[in-house]
């Protein structure tokens, strides 16, 4: 850093690495998400246009509660006992209770 | 007109005033704005390790003559009835990041500058904070209300004059200062010297080469002359006497990358055996190195410092190599040509310190005619996975377990202190 012109504080400071590795922890503490709680008209609407889409072979997109980010996965919904989806990129298993969303797409 | 108000906030003697707030016995009774609340309390480290000196006191303590830096011992003939309490470096760790978060709700653009430090910045005439010290208020009020900790904040127009504000802070009674820009320069004007936030041993220079005795003697000194004498530095102090300062906020200042990797200790007693500082020093490195590796980087400058016996005197000097690493095997050599080529071999040293800095991201090993690199450094990721799982200590060089070794002393403090 160039100390005439930069921040000249930050290169003054004193930190110490475990203090550094604290605010980071927190920081990605605080990044956590929590799942949303879906109302029951919500989930009953969410399951109607599953079964929907399985029942006409259409594809979906559905929504998966990540404590970081969410998951979205497009294609055709496949139910056997297990919820499952094809999509791009092959067949992926449907963790059911973090889906927070169902989108018809056909 | 500034764009923007500045303004540090500190807390009020951070570890002592973190040990009070958190017993209840002495909590309950603490006042706001009546210091005389707190007990005699001083947090000292361990006086068999030499630690033994006071790190923080009340101020109650300090009503008695006990200041920071003063051995625990001499305290102690000051007021035989102080509470002395250890450090907990991680509890103090943990407060401070919260005080920081609270910061930052309030005023969101801020940064951390110390342990119980922190800038942050607003907009003049802004419609969310329409009176500053009232704003000031706000955030010295929620410190209070969720850490029973007092703080001082002082504002201006820049962050050297809020950090210079904050000194006046700490002796106003509501523990708020602003310094308005116009009266800036008055208010610096007759200052003495030493008032000068971050000169350290420059304001000495300044007072005997200079015979300047306060800042405005030192706004007077023709600038050229300054930049002779300090270089850079001296384009600094002439722009510092004249209430300027050019350093912005960065609140990401702390996710961006290092600059370079160092570590320090201070010894237990002088060392005045080489063999004993190779201990050390290698110790030191293999931190140093540890880090490098986790964060993916090496690098091409290492450097060593020693402070001698008396904490007084000692040098820090760095070798640039001709390609970065991350080794233990070949930054050790250098640390020691560097030792053996600017130590006299007899003053005793009592602290050491060692840092890797020029640093850049590993795309590309460098190979090595004379050593297979690949499984030294399979050989360091099975070192690091094996100290991550069962602490620094499960697994150490055998020269750890001799006199001179500190790490297994070092292992459970933080900052030198207890965790």
């Amino acid at each position: 850093m160039n100390l005439r012109d930069g921040n000249i504080f930050e290169a003054m400071r004193l930190v110490l690495p475990e203090h550094r590795g604290m605010m980071a922890h927190r920081n990605q503490e605080r990044s956590v998400r929590k799942s949303p709680t879906l109302a029951q008209d919500e989930t009953d609407q969410m399951w109607y246009t599953l079964s929907e889409a399985l029942e006409n072979g259409s594809p979906v997109r559905l929504t998966l509660f990540g404590v970081h980010n969410d998951d979205v996965l497009e294609g055709m919904p496949i139910y056997d006992g297990r919820l499952r989806i094809e999509t791009k990129k092959g067949i992926v298993q449907v963790d059911r209770r973090r889906l927070i969303g169902v989108e018809y797409l056909g | 007109m500034s764009k923007f108000i500045y303004g540090l906030c500190d807390m009020q003697s951070f570890y002592a005033s973190c040990e009070v707030a958190s017993r209840e016995e002495f909590a309950a009774r603490r006042k706001e704005f009546d210091d005389s609340t707190d007990p005699p309390l001083v947090v000292a480290g361990d006086p068999a390790r030499r630690s033994g000196i006071i790190l923080a006191a009340t101020p109650t303590a300090k009503r008695w003559g006990v200041a920071n830096a003063m051995r625990l011992g001499e305290a102690l003939h000051l007021n035989k009835h102080l509470i002395v309490v250890r450090p907990h470096m991680e509890f103090y760790l943990q407060v401070s990041v919260r005080i920081q978060e609270v910061m930052r709700q309030v005023f969101p653009l801020q940064e951390q500058f110390s342990v119980d430090e922190g800038f942050f910045a607003f907009p003049v005439n802004s419609p969310l904070f329409p009176d500053p010290i009232e704003a000031a208020r706000k955030l010295q009020q929620k410190i209070w209300d969720q850490f029973r900790i007092r703080s001082r904040i002082g504002m201006g127009p820049n962050k050297w004059i809020a950090k210079m504000s904050n000194a006046s802070a700490k002796k106003s009674v509501s523990g708020i200062v602003w310094w308005h820009e116009e009266d800036v320069p008055a208010l610096l004007r007759d200052l003495p010297v030493e008032a000068m936030w971050g000169l350290k041993k420059r304001a000495e220079t300044l007072k005997m080469e200079f015979k300047a005795q306060t800042i405005g003697d030192v706004a007077a000194i023709p600038v050229g002359r300054l930049r002779a004498r300090f270089g850079v530095w001296g384009e600094i102090i002439h722009r510092w006497s004249h209430g300027e300062d050019y350093s912005e906020i960065n609140p990401d200042s702390y996710s961006s990358p290092h600059k370079g990797f160092s570590h320090r200790t201070t010894l237990p007693r002088d060392f005045y055996e080489r063999s004993d500082v190779a201990v050390v020093i290698l110790e030191l490195l293999d931190e140093v190195c540890y880090r490098l590796r986790r964060a993916h980087q090496s690098g091409r400058r290492v450097g060593l410092g020693v402070v001698y016996e008396g904490m007084s005197g000692g040098f820090w000097k760095a070798k640039t190599l001709t390609y970065p690493t991350n080794s233990p095997d070949e930054l050790y050599l250098e640390l020691l040509a560097l030792l053996d080529r600017h130590w006299d071999g007899y003053t005793g040293i009592r602290a050491v310190s060692v840092g890797v800095d020029m640093l850049q991201f590993e795309k590309a090993m460098q190979l090595n005619l004379f050593e297979d690199v690949p499984r030294r450094k399979e050989l360091y990721a099975t070192v690091d996975r094996v100290h991550e799982r069962f602490g620094e200590t499960s697994l150490i060089r055998a020269v750890s377990l001799t006199k001179a070794g500190q790490l297994r002393d070092r292992s459970g403090k933080i900052g030198g202190h207890y965790a």
